[in-house]
């Protein structure tokens, strides 16, 4: 490559302004939006919200907790998501995703009121990024390779506060 | 002048033209090879059993489509400070890569997702900012061509590419920086793959066949590019075309 001449010198300070300056401007509104981007939001942002925002329908996200899960009936069920520091009783009455269970990650769409709990329309299931074929956790732990059972202990963990 | 030669498409036409038999060759090679392994030798997720197969098209599509777009953002800035023409050509050549890459990505993810997430599609950061990906294509491509006077789309469409550019962070950390029904990268340069070895080698075939299947069509789409804009400038002045 030659040595840019002075023309091509000023479309590059042209370019990494322009860059630079709509970069900016976009983070920017990200940021402020930042309270809307969000696809759902925890039992802990939840149980925050003041009543007003509550009167339309959100998402909300979490792990469902072991041992709430109850059947009400063929279709309907009841079950509580959980962040690690707070827990909302759900109500359902649909299909469920394959993935579904307890201690599974969720994300359910519907109405919540302090009074009634989260009454979901909707039920999706999460899942994390890690993949592995079925026994592996045990044989690894059974091998003593901390390194992989380090991990998903401290995903879980990491898990409790982000999902 | 011999430094200078990489600045002429008729180099370019050249390479290009040797390189895109062997390359898709090989790259057939490599996906039957992977596809073999994916399927026969790689075993089922514990949890999503033999849908999580999907991850191997889904992720490569996914990377290259990211990659390209870089590559077709920095060629626009070769383009647009340089005046370039081959630069030009090579981006839209990416360009039209990447979008094929980025269908291939939204569509294998519509199809992983309603299995496991039940949904086809949401409106989470990951996957709209990958739609937006998409649409950021097509606009380049479309302003590209859509003026009589050609440099002037040219010039354009590069702006639009530098532009969009901005997006590609915001895909690659949509998932750390919003809660997204999208899962966080399997995968990350700095630390130790979340993935068990048993699948990793799988992946990696399928990585290399997508390379090669980029690069040949990226040769391919070079000299029907290149044939358009040599036949939009008959008669002006010569850019070495």
């Amino acid at each position: 490559m030659n040595i840019p001449t002075q023309r091509q010198r000023y479309s590059i300070y042209k370019l990494s302004l322009f860059l630079g300056l709509v970069g900016t401007g976009v983070g920017l509104i990200l940021w402020s939006m930042k309270d809307t981007i969000v696809f759902f939001y925890t039992p802990e942002k939840l149980i925050l919200k003041e009543k007003k925002d509550l009167e339309k329908s959100i998402r909300l996200g979490g792990i469902v907790k072991e041992g709430t899960f109850n059947k009400l009936d063929a279709q309907s069920m009841k079950f509580h998501i959980t962040d690690g520091i707070a827990d909302i009783p759900v109500t359902y009455s649909g299909v469920l995703p394959a993935l579904f269970r307890e201690g599974q990650g969720v994300v359910v769409f519907g109405k919540y009121s302090i009074n009634k709990g989260f009454q979901a329309t909707e039920v999706l299931a999460k899942h994390d990024e890690k993949y592995m074929p079925p026994g592996a956790i045990e044989i690894l732990n059974k091998k003593g390779c901390w390194q992989s059972e380090v991990r998903i202990k401290s995903s879980n963990k990491k898990r409790g506060g982000r999902l | 002048m011999k430094k200078k030669s990489f600045w002429q498409p008729k180099i370019w036409q050249r390479i290009t033209k040797k390189l895109w038999l062997p390359a898709i060759v090989l790259s057939c090679v490599f996906f039957l090879v992977g596809i073999y392994w994916v399927f026969e030798k790689t075993p089922n997720d514990y949890q999503q059993g033999f849908v999580f197969k999907i991850f191997y098209i889904h992720v490569p599509a996914a990377w290259f489509s990211l990659g390209l777009y870089a590559m077709v953002a920095g060629l626009s800035a070769i383009y647009l400070i340089f005046k370039a023409p081959v630069s030009f050509i090579l981006a839209r050549s990416c360009a039209w890569t990447g979008l094929l890459l980025t269908i291939i990505c939204l569509i294998t993810g519509a199809l992983w997702g309603k299995p496991m997430w039940g949904t086809y599609w949401v409106w989470d950061a990951r996957l709209t900012s990958m739609a937006l990906l998409g649409f950021l294509y097509i606009g380049y491509l479309l302003t590209g061509s859509a003026f009589n006077r050609l440099e002037m789309g040219w010039k354009m469409s590069s702006f639009i590419a530098l532009f969009g550019s901005i997006n590609l962070p915001v895909i690659k950390w949509s998932v750390e920086w919003w809660q997204t029904l999208h899962q966080p990268a399997t995968l990350s340069k700095f630390s130790v793959p979340s993935i068990h070895n048993s699948m990793l080698l799988g992946l990696s075939f399928m990585i290399v066949a997508f390379f090669l299947y980029t690069i040949a069509l990226i040769s391919l789409l070079y000299q029907v590019q290149r044939f358009q804009c040599m036949n939009g400038m008959k008669g002006k002045k010569s850019y070495g075309i």
